[in-house]
C-alpha cells in the first residue's frame, strides 16, 4: 500500500506544531518587548 | 524553566515514540503501513481534543464558582490548544480516510462531532474577540464553554450510540484489544504527545499572563497621558 498518507500525516502534523511554536515564540518575544517598554516608560514618570 | 524541562522531556519521549511507530509496531494486516497513523491519531484525539475540553469545562466551571479571571484565562489556553490539537487529529484523520475509504471524509457521527468540537473552539474564540468588557467576557465565554462541552460525551459515545463508519474501539471499554507491541506503541506515542500537550499548554498559560501583565501596564500608562 501507498506510504505517502503515512509520511503525509506525519508531516502535516509536524507543520502544525511547528506553526504553533513559531506563533507562540513570536508573540512571547513581542509581548516582552512591550513590557520593558511599559516598564521603563512608567519608571520616568511620577505616580 | 519549568518550560524549558517539559520542551526537553517532550523531544526525548518524541524519539523512542517515532522509532517504535515505524520500525517497531508490527505492520497490521488488512491496513498495511497506513495504521500507522492511528499511533498519533488516538493520542491527538483523547489528549489533544478531549483533554482540552476537560481543561477548558474545568476553566470555565472554575470561574463561574470562584469569579477569579485566572480561570478565565486557564479556560482560554485550553481552547486554544483545543483547536490546534483538534485541527491536527482531522488532519490524520482524512490522511488515513483516504487510502482506506477512498475518500476524505465521511460525514458520519463521529467525524461529525468532532468538526463540531472544532467549531466550538472557535466559536469561543470569536466570543471573547466581540466582547471588550473583561469580567463580562468571562461571564459569557464561561457560561458559552459549558455548554459546548455537552457535545464531548456524545462525541466519545457516538461510536456506541450511533451507526458510524468510524472504526470500532480496540482500546476502550468493550474493545477487541490490540497486539502487546501496538498497545506499547501506543502507550509510548500517547506520553510523547502529552509531555508535548503539557510544554504547549504551561507555554500559553505564560504568554496569557504576560497578555494581562501588558494589558494592565498600558491601562496605567494611559492614564497618567
Amino acid at each position: 500500500m501507498n506510504n505517502s498518507y503515512l509520511f503525509g500525516a506525519f508531516a502535516l502534523v509536524t507543520i502544525v506544531f511547528f506553526i504553533h511554536s513559531w506563533i507562540l515564540s513570536s508573540r512571547q518575544v513581542r509581548l516582552e518587548k512591550k513590557l520593558e517598554e511599559l516598564k521603563s516608560q512608567l519608571k520616568d514618570r511620577p505616580l | 524553566m519549568k518550560t524549558r524541562i517539559l520542551a526537553m522531556l517532550s523531544v526525548i519521549t518524541m524519539l523512542p515514540a517515532l522509532y517504535m511507530i515505524f520500525l517497531f509496531a508490527p505492520t497490521e494486516a488488512t491496513q498495511g503501513n497506513t495504521q500507522r497513523i492511528f499511533y498519533i491519531h488516538v493520542p491527538l484525539g483523547v489528549i489533544g481534543a478531549y483533554g482540552s475540553a476537560i481543561l477548558l469545562f474545568t476553566g470555565c466551571l472554575g470561574f463561574l464558582l470562584t469569579r477569579d479571571l485566572m480561570w478565565d484565562r486557564f479556560a482560554a489556553c485550553a481552547a486554544e490548544m483545543g483547536v490546534v490539537f483538534t485541527s491536527a487529529q482531522l488532519l490524520t484523520a482524512m490522511m488515513w480516510a483516504k487510502p482506506i475509504w477512498g475518500t476524505w471524509y465521511v460525514f458520519d457521527s463521529r467525524g461529525t462531532l468532532q468538526i463540531v468540537l472544532l467549531l466550538i473552539y472557535i466559536a469561543y474564540f470569536m466570543l471573547r474577540a466581540y466582547l471588550p468588557d473583561r469580567e463580562k467576557r468571562a461571564k459569557l465565554c464561561a457560561v458559552f464553554g459549558l455548554l459546548g462541552m455537552v457535545d464531548v460525551p456524545i462525541n466519545y459515545l457516538s461510536i456506541y450510540l450511533f451507526r458510524t463508519q468510524h472504526p470500532q474501539p480496540v482500546i476502550s471499554p468493550g474493545g477487541g484489544g490490540v497486539d502487546p507491541d501496538m498497545g506499547k506503541t501506543l502507550l509510548v506515542s500517547s506520553i510523547a504527545i502529552g509531555l508535548l500537550y503539557a510544554y504547549l499548554f504551561v507555554r500559553r498559560l505564560t504568554i496569557a499572563k504576560l497578555e494581562e501583565e501588558v494589558d494592565y501596564l498600558s491601562q496605567v500608562a494611559a492614564a497618567h497621558e
